[in-house]
């Protein structure tokens, strides 16, 4: 289900909150393990028993964990759990690519699984390993209850597409958690803002990103605005639905971290993965990178390191190469940067930096985009087309009527786009806030402007379409 | 006002709307259609085993019928469109909503891709249907293409738009060459259409009857009655989702046209039925431009005994041609009209519906819409 959904928003929203604050304490994480249950089934039906058993699985592993804490059987359990948990994504996400590369290399034709890729596999696969490796390390606490487990992993505020809750970080609230009005006033408004993200921003931009993909009248100038509008869509997309997930979460009495920090205002590569997409990054240098020694090896351990946990992150997103040279591409950046670069720009006026962190970020994008496209390469060709067009080599023209029209149509979502991206508005509400006047009529206007978007909002759904969530697909 | 305050009003008031609009929409009951879309609305779905574990929409997949159910059956859906495309063209300034823009009280949808292979393919099939039907038979046979309102207002406003120079090329470039074009593009403006539709308005268009006529050497020159009917709502109308005031619907008559004997075949059925030329009932259809020639039909025979002469008109139209074909029937004894949209060709012969004799009238009039998206047309 989509949290941009009439049925969502109308239907098992109210039930769900409805319910959850109605029931005692101790029944609240039944309902909100049922209602997950039923949110996830509402898409993915046949998979939801692969969610169920996959969570059992790190619970069980959890059990053992901490049953031989100690001895060589705690080591087991876990090695089991990180298989039981890889083999999962192995067998639904990335065995049609091995396979593909393997009949590719050897000449042979193993037949292909061709499953469907069961949605969130990857968000919630990442949640079981951590609470596994956790409370190995003794960084966590044995969860005895399987549904309180199962709650976690299910619960379906982050349940799709993150961010990436760590058992750690929800243990305590998973068995008491506070329900003030203001933290339950807070994550309205975090959902709202989120909702109005998603619906009003990132759908308005996609649908400038698709209209220039398909154009026939292809124009230098309408190849970067793509750029730029795809940038700008999938920033909105994602932090958008993280917060939608951090806001239900509050109501429900959950502090998720947060996931992005405004991450085009980065000064550079490495500031950019700090910001965009947090939960990831920490996931990936808490539990790969750091295991395998960090930066405190030899310069070609350290490479390797680097190489290792940005193909994963590229393989993360999706079981096609383009994805991997997308994520290769930011380690080779990193390094870059880390060599002499950063210093270099550190040297240099901010504008600079920035347009050297948001040139590559674009051209990443594309990347991405392409990679969405196509076979196990992703659509590398169209990828490079596109950056050869946005660099001038495509042999289009600069400009046409149509880049024009839609550039004059889309100047104002575009505009709130380049706003939102930054903190500029979050500032100057927490500096006007400082005065007291001025707070009250912030206060006052805060509850019209949620009514008023909710009701853009539902309008924009009632007259829109279908638009699923691009980190659905990872 | 003071945080509390503002906590208690933020919570209260997304209760109170959830909570409101999941009542509200529990206790609405279904439409059967929407007047303003012109289509029919999703009913609630069949819940059963089966459609919750269909896997696709096609096996009936209750979730996503629900889906669209709701969003179908929304209480004052009309009014949540209208806020749409008003936040669209005045908080976002948008050129254009879902593609529909209004020019000077005109409202239309842009498209500026041509499809030059359907449009190639659409001159095909008027080849294929000469060759096998029409050749060598002594004929008559033109052609003549309806340009969409956009011709008119697109480009000039800065909107996207097609090349029309290249599109009429691609159509007489492909077009058998014994198949001559009436050139009927410069003699329309944008007021010869209605403001809220994407058709012509018949009281408008004698100019363009008068010009086939004269290429097809045949004398309409007729008398007419106005009739006028209001409020007429075009389909840009429902589209547009804004409100723009009706128009009015004003059809040309005469004792001729209300004594000729028209008949109509069943699409389904295949069955001959009598029919009249305009019934004002058909202006109560969703489609209120139903009243020329019952609307979207697949074929007519329009008898006239009191016809100028004694010739035949063979016409394969679009829905351009119910308004325009009644104000031929005073030079023709006889039109067989044949929309292709809604029976093939092939269907035509195997029924023997149309006599090909010599000295006949064929005309393929049709609208660079329907030939930009010719894959709808049923030729074999």
């Amino acid at each position: 289900m989509l949290f941009s959904s009439i049925p969502f928003l109308y239907y098992f929203l109210p039930i769900v909150i409805g319910l959850y604050f109605i029931v005692p304490f101790k029944v609240k994480n039944y309902v909100l393990l049922i209602a997950s249950l039923l949110f996830y089934f509402w898409g993915e039906k046949a998979y939801t028993i692969i969610m169920v058993l996959t969570s059992l699985s790190g619970w069980l592993h959890g059990i053992f964990i901490e049953k031989y804490r100690g001895k060589i059987g705690s080591k087991i359990a876990l090695i089991s759990s990180l298989v039981f948990g890889f083999a999962g994504l192995v067998v639904f996400k990335y065995a049609d690519f091995l396979l593909t590369n393997v009949n590719g290399i050897f000449g042979t034709d193993i037949p292909l699984l061709k499953l469907a890729l069961p949605i969130g596999i990857s968000f919630y696969t990442f949640q079981i390993l951590s609470y596994n490796i956790d409370l190995y390390r003794g960084n966590a606490k044995l969860q005895k209850n399987p549904f309180t487990f199962m709650t976690y992993v299910t619960l379906f505020p982050q349940l799709i597409a993150g961010p990436i809750v760590r058992y750690v970080d929800v243990e305590k609230e998973l068995g008491e958690r506070n329900h003030s009005l203001e933290m339950v006033s807070e994550g309205i408004g975090r959902f709202i803002m989120g909702l109005s993200k998603k619906v009003l921003l990132a759908d308005t931009l996609a649908a400038f990103c698709n209209l220039a993909k398909t154009s026939t009248n292809m124009s230098v100038l309408f190849m970067w605005a793509y750029a730029i509008a795809y940038a700008l869509h999938i920033y909105f997309d994602f932090s958008g639905y993280s917060d939608m997930a951090i806001g239900l979460g509050k109501m429900f009495g959950f502090k998720f971290l947060e996931n992005f920090d405004y991450p085009y205002i980065s000064k550079s590569i490495t500031e950019f993965w700090r910001r965009w997409h947090m939960s990831l990054g920490s996931w990936f240098r808490d539990y790969i990178y750091i295991p395998l020694g960090g930066n405190r090896v030899s310069k070609i351990k350290w490479l390797r390191n680097i190489l290792v946990v940005w193909a994963f992150t590229g393989l993360w997103h999706g079981a096609k190469w383009a994805f991997v040279i997308w994520g290769l591409m930011f380690a080779a950046l990193l390094l870059i940067e880390k060599a002499f670069l950063k210093k270099w720009l550190e040297k240099l006026p901010t504008i600079f930096s920035r347009i050297y962190t948001l040139f590559f970020v674009l051209i990443s994008w594309v990347i991405f985009d392409a990679g969405m496209e196509g076979g196990i390469t992703g659509n590398l060709t169209v990828a490079m087309n596109r950056i050869k067009v946005m660099l001038g080599l495509g042999g289009v023209p600069a400009v046409t009527q149509e880049t024009l029209y839609y550039l004059r149509s889309y100047a104002v979502i575009f505009i709130i786009g380049f706003i939102g991206a930054t903190p500029l508005m979050k500032n100057l509400i927490l500096k006007l806030k400082e005065k007291t006047f001025a707070r009250k009529v912030i206060n006052l206007l805060t509850p019209i402007t949620y009514v008023v978007l909710l009701l853009v909002v539902t309008a924009f759904l009632i007259d829109g379409s279908f638009s699923p969530f691009i980190y659905f697909s990872f | 006002m003071s945080d509390k305050i503002k906590d208690i009003l933020v919570v209260t008031t997304f209760f109170l709307f959830v909570f409101g609009f999941f009542v509200i929409n529990l206790a609405k009951t279904p439409d059967e259609i929407s007047v303003s879309e012109r289509r029919k609305l999703q009913q609630f779905p069949e819940f059963t085993y089966d459609t919750v574990m269909a896997k696709t929409e096609a096996d009936g997949n209750f979730m996503r019928f629900f889906e669209k159910y709701t969003l179908d059956q929304f209480v004052w859906r009309d009014a949540f469109r209208e806020l749409k495309a008003k936040v669209s063209f005045d908080i976002f300034m948008k050129k254009d909503n879902n593609n529909i823009y209004i020019v000077d009280g005109q409202v239309s949808k842009y498209w500026n891709t041509m499809n030059e292979g359907l449009v190639k393919d659409a001159a095909n099939k008027f080849n294929k249907i000469y060759n096998s039907k029409l050749r060598n038979k002594g004929m008559n046979v033109y052609y003549s293409l309806i340009p969409d309102k956009n011709y008119f207002i697109a480009d000039q406003n800065g909107y996207p738009s097609i090349d029309y120079d290249k599109f009429i090329s691609t159509v007489k470039d492909n077009m058998n060459a014994d198949i001559k074009y009436i050139d009927i593009f410069n003699d329309l403006t944008v007021d010869d259409y209605y403001a809220t539709d994407i058709h012509w308005r018949q009281e408008k268009i004698s100019k363009i009857v008068e010009k086939l006529a004269s290429a097809m050497d045949v004398d309409v020159k007729a008398e007419y009655e106005e009739k006028t009917l209001e409020p007429f709502y075009g389909v840009y109308y429902g589209q547009s989702a804004l409100p723009i005031e009706g128009e009015k619907l004003v059809y040309l008559t005469n004792e001729t046209l209300e004594n000729c004997k028209v008949t109509g075949m069943d699409g389904t059925t295949a069955e001959m039925y009598d029919t009249k030329i305009y019934d004002e009932e058909d202006f109560k259809n969703v489609d209120p431009y139903d009243i020329f020639l019952e609307g979207a039909k697949p074929f007519f025979v329009i008898e006239n005994e009191a016809a100028t002469s004694d010739k035949e008109l063979i016409i394969y139209r679009d829905s351009f041609g119910s308004s325009l074909i009644p104000l031929m029937v005073q030079g023709y004894k006889k039109i067989t009209v044949i929309d292709l949209r809604y029976v093939a060709n092939i269907m035509i012969d195997q029924y023997k519906l149309v006599e090909y004799k010599e000295g006949t009238d064929v005309l393929f009039l049709y609208s660079t819409e329907v030939l930009n998206n010719s894959s709808i047309l049923k030729v074999f």
